[in-house]
């Protein structure tokens, strides 16, 4: 809070150190939108000059977080916008050449996608660059039990989703 | 156990199929890329502007940073004399005094002030390093000379008005611009230093302000106290003094302070001491910068400034009250099949947007040579397409109306599913659904940072003006609406350029086509269309069946 009020009252080199300690949940954030690991970053560094200049404006410094998150996706959301849809390597490659590892890789990926959004946030947020409860709290604004419920829920489905094609056993 | 394990292995899955690892966020390349933004925080605090407004565009916040400290260093002095100079009539005496002030320093060689300052919190703490604001202006209105130096960043702007030219260092850079300095380009009309700074204060004047004067002291000192007030709706209220000697009517100091006007507590405190040398800085080298410093000379081009400045006049004017945009994007590879079709409909403050994935992924040789021949190549039959929903793949259909979303969306199971959002407490302009559109981003891309107006043989052959950021490089084309012809963007350096142009029947320019590496996005553009009845209804809009 401290770092917050700081930064709103002008000092830059503390909402520097908020955007250290965000910028891998905001990533995480961003790419769940984007898919795409450079554009997240592109988006959070996005999010982080918007949100400067919206910082006096941020009514309830609590939720400085969720606030930046909120601003992160939107940032994400502009850039979909600008680039309608980017088609990967993936998309032009014949599934013959594509390699086994990165068809798994794949799979998953595409499993996590069909998530429900508010599962799928929490899965990329926890997965994505590993963010503790405690940053997936804080930046979500939920309680650590609803993001542990979410995260169970999410596995579950993926699990499911993953034992169609052999990737896994039993259910979990 | 063997659930312990699948948990384990799909932990392992996810990660290798999603995870980054960590990540490091460095703040010095970050803040040297969105200086832009660090100045407009920076002038929020001056400024005291806690507005709702939207966020400025990009060369409002150049315009706002780069004004606010020409305002600001140049305010108290010349305020003082646009108070004074308001009534008509003699009070307290203060006309005929401050014309001797104006006088006096009309008549020195050089004027050279040094400011400092700092802002303060809620609770009165001192929110900046020291110096961090530290500025110097010299004046020379006899040579016609304004030189500006901020001594945090290291940035010099030397403006030499008989010369009609101005010398920009930029220390990220560590390179000088030449630029020209024309009467009718300069960002406030200004012809002389005098009626440059005057111009700046005249449209602050409307908001009042009074002028008192009295005798008092400056450090021991007898001295003339020239007073003002003034009140900026929406911004805070400025109170500043100017000590002026008594003998020689030369100004001594200034003192400004900017007071909250929803708290009424001091935001920022800003003095200025003035000296008055025979001699002063000849040009921008006597200001310690080495002759060897890299020169480039942009002539006859203005400043970068003054170019965003009518880059973002173009770019923000709506094409008209009611268009159609339809923009598809057309992949060079077999076939060179359109990917995807994005419609948009603008009509006043009501806004739609549709975005149509033509054939799924994996299925693109197939289905698009199921569907060129209905799409088509002109307006009309992509339109027409577009109408009947014929996508293979995903179609998304969006309303905005006041704060309100609705979507539509069909899936790859062929059914829709709506959704409806509020859009929180901002009700949208014709502004922000101009922002939206993809003719604006393609045409008039966000040009971030400090720029430099660097030539070269590409820009010169085609009449254009050549940006460089530390993120890329932007060609405009000054004869077609400041259009972004060419877009080069670091570090891979991917080349845009926009091929072909359009024209409404207005006049205005657009590009028609922009091929980004494999990608080419055509635009068509009509102003002034007839829309289908019920297009921004939320309740025709396209819906699963019942």
């Amino acid at each position: 809070m401290e770092l917050i009020e700081a930064a709103r009252a002008g000092d830059l080199d503390s909402f520097g150190k908020l955007c250290e300690r965000y910028y891998a949940p905001m990533v995480a954030v961003a790419y769940n939108v984007l898919r795409d690991h450079q554009l997240a970053e592109d988006a959070a560094q996005e999010a982080f000059a918007r949100g400067l200049v919206s910082l006096r404006r941020l009514k309830e410094p609590a939720k400085f977080a969720p606030w930046l998150a909120r601003i992160c996706r939107n940032a994400a959301v502009d850039m979909v916008r600008n680039r309608p849809r980017q088609v990967s390597a993936e998309d032009l490659l014949r599934p013959e050449d594509c390699p086994a590892e990165e068809s798994m890789a794949e799979i998953v990926r595409e499993a996590i996608a069909k998530l429900p959004a508010s599962l799928r946030e929490v899965t990329i947020l926890r997965y994505y660059n590993d963010c503790s409860y405690e940053q997936i709290s804080a930046v979500l604004g939920l309680s650590k039990m609803t993001i542990n419920g979410r995260l169970t829920r999410a596995k579950r489905k993926l699990a499911k989703d993953l034992r169609r094609y052999g990737v896994l056993g039993d259910m979990l | 156990m063997k659930a312990d394990d699948n948990s384990k292995k799909l932990d392992g899955l996810i990660r290798s199929a999603i995870g980054r690892g960590s990540l490091r966020f460095d703040f010095q390349p970050w803040q040297r890329d969105h200086q832009g933004q660090i100045d407009e925080f920076k002038s929020q605090a001056v400024a005291g502007s806690d507005s709702g407004a939207s966020a400025p565009g990009l060369a409002r916040r150049i315009m706002i940073a780069r004004l606010s400290k020409l305002v600001v260093a140049a305010m108290i002095l010349v305020a003082v004399l646009i108070g004074v100079s308001r009534f008509t009539g003699s009070f307290d005496g203060t006309t005929a005094a401050y014309a001797k002030v104006t006088e006096a320093v009309r008549n020195v060689p050089w004027m050279h002030i040094r400011y400092t300052g700092y802002d303060l919190d809620k609770q009165g703490n001192k929110v900046h390093a020291e110096g961090e604001l530290d500025s110097e202006i010299w004046y020379s209105f006899n040579a016609q000379i304004v030189i500006q130096r901020f001594f945090f960043s290291g940035s010099i702007i030397y403006y030499d008005y008989a010369k009609q030219q101005v010398h920009t260092y930029n220390p990220h850079s560590k390179r000088i611009v030449l630029s020209a300095l024309s009467d009718n380009r300069l960002p406030v009309q200004a012809d002389s230093p005098w009626s440059w700074v005057q111009r700046n204060i005249r449209a602050m004047t409307p908001c009042g302000g009074e002028v008192t004067r009295r005798a008092g002291q400056y450090h021991g000192q007898d001295v003339e106290v020239f007073e003002i007030a003034a009140t900026r709706p929406g911004m805070a209220a400025i109170c500043g003094k100017i000590f002026a000697d008594r003998t020689t009517f030369l100004p001594l100091a200034e003192e400004r302070t900017y007071i909250a006007t929803d708290t009424g507590k001091t935001q920022t405190v800003e003095t200025g001491t003035f000296d008055y040398p025979e001699h002063g800085p000849t040009d921008i080298y006597a200001l310690g910068l080495s002759r060897d410093t890299p020169t480039v000379n942009s002539l006859p081009l203005p400043p970068w400034w003054e170019i965003s400045s009518a880059y973002e006049s173009h770019r923000s004017k709506v094409p008209a009250e009611r268009y159609i945009a339809v923009v598809t994007r057309q992949m060079h590879i077999g076939g060179d099949p359109v990917d995807t079709v994005d419609v948009f409909y603008v009509d006043g403050l009501h806004y739609r947007e549709e975005r149509h994935f033509v054939f799924h992924t994996g299925f693109i040789g197939e289905q698009w040579q199921q569907q060129a021949g209905e799409v088509g190549t002109t307006f009309d039959s992509i339109w027409k397409w577009s109408r009947a929903y014929k996508a293979y793949g995903d179609i998304s259909v969006r309303l905005l109306e006041e704060n309100h979303y609705y979507e539509s969306r069909r899936g790859q199971n062929g059914s829709w599913s709506a959704t409806e959002r509020t859009l929180g407490d901002r009700e949208l302009t014709r502004d922000d659904f101009w922002n939206m559109c993809p003719v604006f981003k393609l045409g008039w891309p966000d040009i971030w940072g400090e720029a430099e107006v660097i030539q070269d043989d590409y820009a010169r052959e085609n009449h254009l003006i050549r940006l460089e950021v530390q993120r890329g490089v932007f060609y405009l084309n000054p004869d077609r609406d400041y259009l972004c012809q060419r877009r080069i963007i670091h570090p891979d350096d991917r080349t845009e350029d926009v091929t072909e142009f359009g024209q409404t029947d207005d006049g205005r320019w657009y590009p028609r086509k922009v091929k980004d590496g494999g990608l080419t996005h055509t635009i068509y553009l009509e102003t002034h269309p007839e829309l289908p009845e019920g297009i921004f209804d939320p309740n025709r809009l396209p819906r699963a069946a019942r």
